[in-house]
């Protein structure tokens, strides 16, 4: 029985590559700080490499698709989640052996952490036994872990965690406390002294009086000098127990099963994400598993949200704004423009996410989608650290664009935000022109921010959209991007607006 | 002071309806005359008299026998309440301090003072053991010979000596989360310090650990250590010092109450007013006489003679009271409402003899002299109050009205008064009226219910006012008329005394 990896399949991911930088577009996506988000809580994971990596396989998209829809089950959630919470509490039991500076302290936070990786196991089994799984990951993973748990390697492993903690549970011993000595020794059934003394005085007590509690109260997991001497007595006046202790803690963490480890961090990835999605489809933003296709005749999403503005606002009363778009027949091109604050960075910076998270195999913010399988989302956004003064701003502007050029091609989507902004808009018209030209012989997908949509009047590979907002509720960011010819109508705008007719306030309206 | 629970001395009506009732009903002198000086006395007194409503009949019976007993031994129940307060001024703060090992100390020497104040009054119980009677009294003794008899006090004075000697303590514990103890329970077994024996080779495997006293780390650990272990310890002591110090300061607080019973009684009869313990009866049993009543207030602070009065009051709910000025009428109220406290708390009467049914709360509606103001705020005053204890009334109340609703006009403050009164005694409530409202006493005059009683301040038949009530109809006309006769006189003879 084999299993190799929850995130790549069988034989899939190799473990011993460096890790993927991060592609360039992440910053300029907002995924980095997402990515940060998902990572939280989860350091030990290193989640981002896996987030660096979008799927060149169709067949991993839909391995992964699959996994994600079994997890939509709350049970199946919850264990997979336990499981992770389980292994991370080994890891910090791990660290906390590591910290102690008496060894006997240190071997029993080990004996901790071995208990803990058998309880992850256990629970873990128990809980996918009869869990309704479909995708060919998690049973498989199942089928893996049961045959884990049936081996020998595992019951051995049991036995001697058993006997060691038996061992351990049944020290008892006493110390006598004096003014200038303390003295260990085996306990040996001497009465308990607060119950004599709650007896003997049990008639000066009043009716209904609750003894005292012996209760522990543990403020340092560390031991004093005192206490560490002893412990020491005990462990000699125990042998056998500490004998065993020692035995078990030579082993090291061998028992561990490295399949298991490499499970535990990758599944990781999926319950990050699917704790994003719980809390914004809180806040009323739709997810869906995206359709991919290599054709470009027909791609659309609608309800789109930017998520990670969405993951910024989580939980807050400001509504998140979505959009629809559609790249039909021969077009290629979105071509945004309109007024500042309107939302066109949102737009632009929401399609490459989405067809960024498309190809990590995950579920996307669209109420649905069918998105074309990049490999590479290129992005140029205006970026003012990076202009130095050698260079002017048109020249940093155009080098950038080369780049970009370089690497277009079928399987790309290309984001371009405000170029040439610091140009005259005769020469940003030419430019852009230029550029779109380029783009559309490499067949590349596109989205174009300007502030010069002229440029592409009458190119029938472009569509013009425009940003909108809501002149009756100037307060009230919009964000909304619709398709329209350019300047068409901002009459008929703000007379929708006197009418309570924006998207916005049609969809407060009908929220109510 | 009950069979069942605790007497607790604070749990009072609030102060200003107590104020009020003290007030109204002159009970200072008499819970002077109980505490004769003593601050202890003085407070469960005064808490004992505003409580006495809410004594069943039984409670009262339970404490008239207790005090009889005490009258049988008044020497012993004055040494034992002396006693006892003795034991509780001697207490010295510390139960609160932060060290543990300071808290034991403290709770164990305060324990050996109440352990012995307690076992004083086990010994002079059983000493008359034999003459006792009242269930209190026995009772008590019983439980102090059950809890505190001689074998149970000398197994905690041996715990105690024990405690104030900061013996060594021993615990036992398990290995819990990385091998720190766990579970510490405290357990019994002296150590063998102090003893030889602790040179010798331990009684069973063991490792031995002495402090080096100049080792700070290691002395402060081990404070720690044994602070940590005898936290529980210190939180048991203290409690048990806690409670048994409530329970001697109980008994003090009760003693407190039969001592100041005695002291009345004591008192009285140095004046020569005759004392009675009264016959109380249920609140339905209308029972509701007296005879040779007294005003104890005013006998305790006229020291001359005062006039006693009879009430013969059976099955009557409502009592109007009419009669010329200065005639003996609020003197009168006022032994009535003293005679319902008084005897309800279980104390004795200043009466010949007397018979009562339980109430369950008493009001008083008494002119307020410090509102003298204009009629207008004054009445307004005056209803506030008088809703205020139709709000608190039962049908087992007793009001005593005393020139109620006179601030305004005549005929107004009768209709005022006459509607309360018909809705009392439909309700089935008790209230005495004083009044010289004519239109009020006559209306009530006119009930035929023989619920209803009519008493007047009685005149001599030379005309003077002789302070004695007794049932009559009101008369047309009580002051002018009888102002003019004794002043100017029929005759115009001499005024008969000063005005």
């Amino acid at each position: 029985m084999r299993f190799d990896s929850i995130l790549f399949g069988a034989g899939g991911g190799d473990q011993t590559a460096e890790p993927p930088p991060a592609p360039d577009c992440l910053v300029d996506l907002g995924l980095d700080q997402l990515v940060e988000r998902l990572n939280r809580g989860r350091e030990g994971y290193r989640l981002a490499d896996f987030f660096h990596q979008p799927l060149a396989e169709p067949r991993l998209i839909a391995y992964r698709q699959a996994v994600m829809r079994d997890l939509a089950d709350d049970g199946v959630h919850e264990a997979l989640d336990r499981f992770t919470r389980t292994m991370r509490q080994r890891q910090r039991e791990f660290a906390q052996a590591a910290s102690m500076s008496h060894r006997l302290q240190a071997q029993r936070w080990q004996l901790e952490a071995a208990a803990s990786y058998r309880r992850a196991v256990n629970e873990l089994a128990d809980a996918l036994h009869s869990a309704p799984l479909a995708s060919e990951g998690l049973t498989s993973f199942r089928h893996y872990l049961g045959a884990y748990v049936e081996s020998e390697a595992f019951a051995a492993f049991c036995r001697a965690l058993d006997a060691v903690t038996e061992a351990l549970d049944a020290v008892h011993y006493t110390v006598a406390i004096e003014d200038d000595a303390v003295e260990v020794q085996a306990f040996a059934g001497e009465a308990d002294y607060l119950a004599e003394i709650e007896s003997t005085f049990a008639g000066l007590r009043e009716a209904g009086a609750v003894p005292a509690e012996q209760a522990d109260h543990q403020d340092t997991l560390g031991v004093s000098v005192l206490e560490a001497r002893i412990l020491d007595y005990v462990a000699a006046l125990f042998p056998d127990a500490f004998d065993r202790l020692a035995m078990f803690c030579r082993d090291d963490a061998s028992y561990q099963d490295p399949t298991l480890v490499r499970f535990e961090r990758e599944v990781a990835f999926y319950l990050a994400y699917r704790e994003l999605m719980t809390a914004l489809e809180a806040d009323g933003v739709a997810f869906c598993y995206p359709e991919l296709v290599t054709a470009k005749g027909n791609i659309r999403a609608r309800g789109v949200a930017d998520i990670a503005l969405a993951a910024k606002l989580a939980g807050g009363s400001q509504a998140v704004v979505t959009n629809d778009f559609a790249y039909e027949g021969g077009e290629r091109a979105l071509v945004v423009t309109g007024p500042n604050q309107g939302g066109k960075t949102t737009f632009a910076r929401s399609v490459g996410q989405l067809h960024y998270l498309a190809a990590l195999g995950l579920p996307v913010p669209a109420c649905e989608a069918r998105l074309l399988h990049v490999d590479a989302v290129l992005t140029h956004f205006d970026r003012e650290e990076a202009i130095n003064e050698q260079q002017g701003r048109l020249e940093a502007d155009l080098w950038r664009a080369r780049a970009i050029l370089n690497r277009v091609g079928p399987h790309t989507l290309v984001i371009l935000n405000e170029l040439f902004q610091s140009t005259q808009a005769s020469d940003a018209v030419a430019l852009t022109r230029r550029i779109l030209t380029r783009l559309r012989d490499g067949d590349a997908l596109a989205v174009c921010v300007t502030f010069v949509p002229e440029a592409v009047a009458g190119d029938p590979a472009s569509v013009t959209m425009v940003s909108t907002r809501d002149p009756a509720d100037p307060e009230q960011p919009a964000y909304g991007v619709v398709r329209r010819r350019p300047g068409a109508s901002a009459h008929a705008e703000t007379l929708a607006a006197r009418h309570g007719l924006t998207p916005q306030r049609l969809a407060r309206r009908l929220s109510r | 002071m009950a069979p069942d629970a605790a007497f607790d001395p604070e749990a009072s009506p609030d102060t200003a309806d107590r104020d009020a009732l003290q007030q109204d009903l002159a009970l200072g002198p008499i819970i002077a005359a109980m505490a004769a000086g003593d601050p202890v006395i003085e407070r469960v007194a005064r808490a004992a008299l505003m409580t006495a409503p809410a004594t069943e009949p039984a409670q009262t019976r339970y404490r008239q026998s207790l005090l009889a007993d005490c009258r049988q031994h008044p020497v012993m129940i004055r040494r034992l309440y002396e006693h006892t307060g003795e034991v509780l001024a001697a207490r010295r703060h510390g139960l609160n301090a932060r060290l543990a090992t300071v808290v034991i100390r403290h709770a164990a020497n305060q324990l050996t003072g109440t352990i012995d104040g307690l076992s004083r009054v086990r010994d002079e119980l059983a000493a008359c053991r034999q003459e006792l009677q009242s269930p209190g009294l026995l009772t008590l003794a019983a439980d102090l010979d059950a809890h505190l008899n001689a074998e149970a006090v000398a197994t905690m004075q041996r715990h105690l000596h024990a405690l104030r000697r900061g013996r060594a303590y021993r615990v036992s514990a398990r290995l819990g989360t990385g091998n720190k103890g766990v579970g510490y329970r405290l357990r019994c077994g002296e150590s063998r310090r102090g003893s030889w024996r602790r040179w010798l080779a331990p009684r069973r495997g063991g490792y031995r650990l002495a402090i080096d006293p100049d080792d700070e780390r290691y002395r402060t650990a081990l404070r720690a250590f044994r602070e940590e272990r005898l936290a529980p310890l210190s939180q048991s002591l203290k409690a048990i010092a806690q409670d048994a110090e409530a329970t001697l300061a109980q008994l003090r607080d009760e003693l407190a109450f039969y001592v100041g019973c005695l002291n009345l009684e004591d008192e009285l009869a140095r004046l020569g007013v005759a004392t009675t313990v009264p016959t109380v009866l249920s609140p339905d049993a209308g029972a509701w006489q007296g005879r040779g009543l007294v005003d104890a207030a005013l006998a305790l602070t006229a020291r001359s003679g005062v006039v006693a009065n009879d009430l013969a009051a059976d099955n009557c709910r409502t009592i109007v009271v009419t009669g010329a000025n200065r005639g003996g009428k609020t003197t009168f109220l006022r032994s009535l409402g003293q005679m319902q406290l008084m005897g309800q708390t279980g104390c004795v009467v200043a009466a010949e003899g007397a018979m009562l049914s339980a109430r369950d709360v008493v009001l008083t509606h008494f002119p307020r002299p410090e509102d003298a103001g204009l009629d207008r705020g004054k009445l307004d005053e005056e209803l506030a109050r008088l809703s205020d204890c139709v709000e608190r009334l039962t049908p087992r109340a007793l009001l005593l009205s005393n020139e109620s609703c006179a601030v305004t006009n005549q005929r107004e403050g009768a209709r005022i008064l006459q509607d309360v009164a018909t809705a009392l005694h439909a309700h089935g409530a008790h209230a005495v009226y004083v009044t010289h409202l004519h239109e009020f006493a006559a209306a009530l005059a006119a009930w035929h219910d023989s619920h209803r009683l009519m008493l007047r301040a009685a005149r001599t038949p030379d005309g003077l006012r002789s302070y004695r009530i007794v049932p009559g109809e009101p008369e047309t006309t009580t002051h002018a008329y009888d102002l003019f006769e004794r002043i100017i006189g029929v005759g115009g003879g001499t005024p008969s005394g000063p005005v």
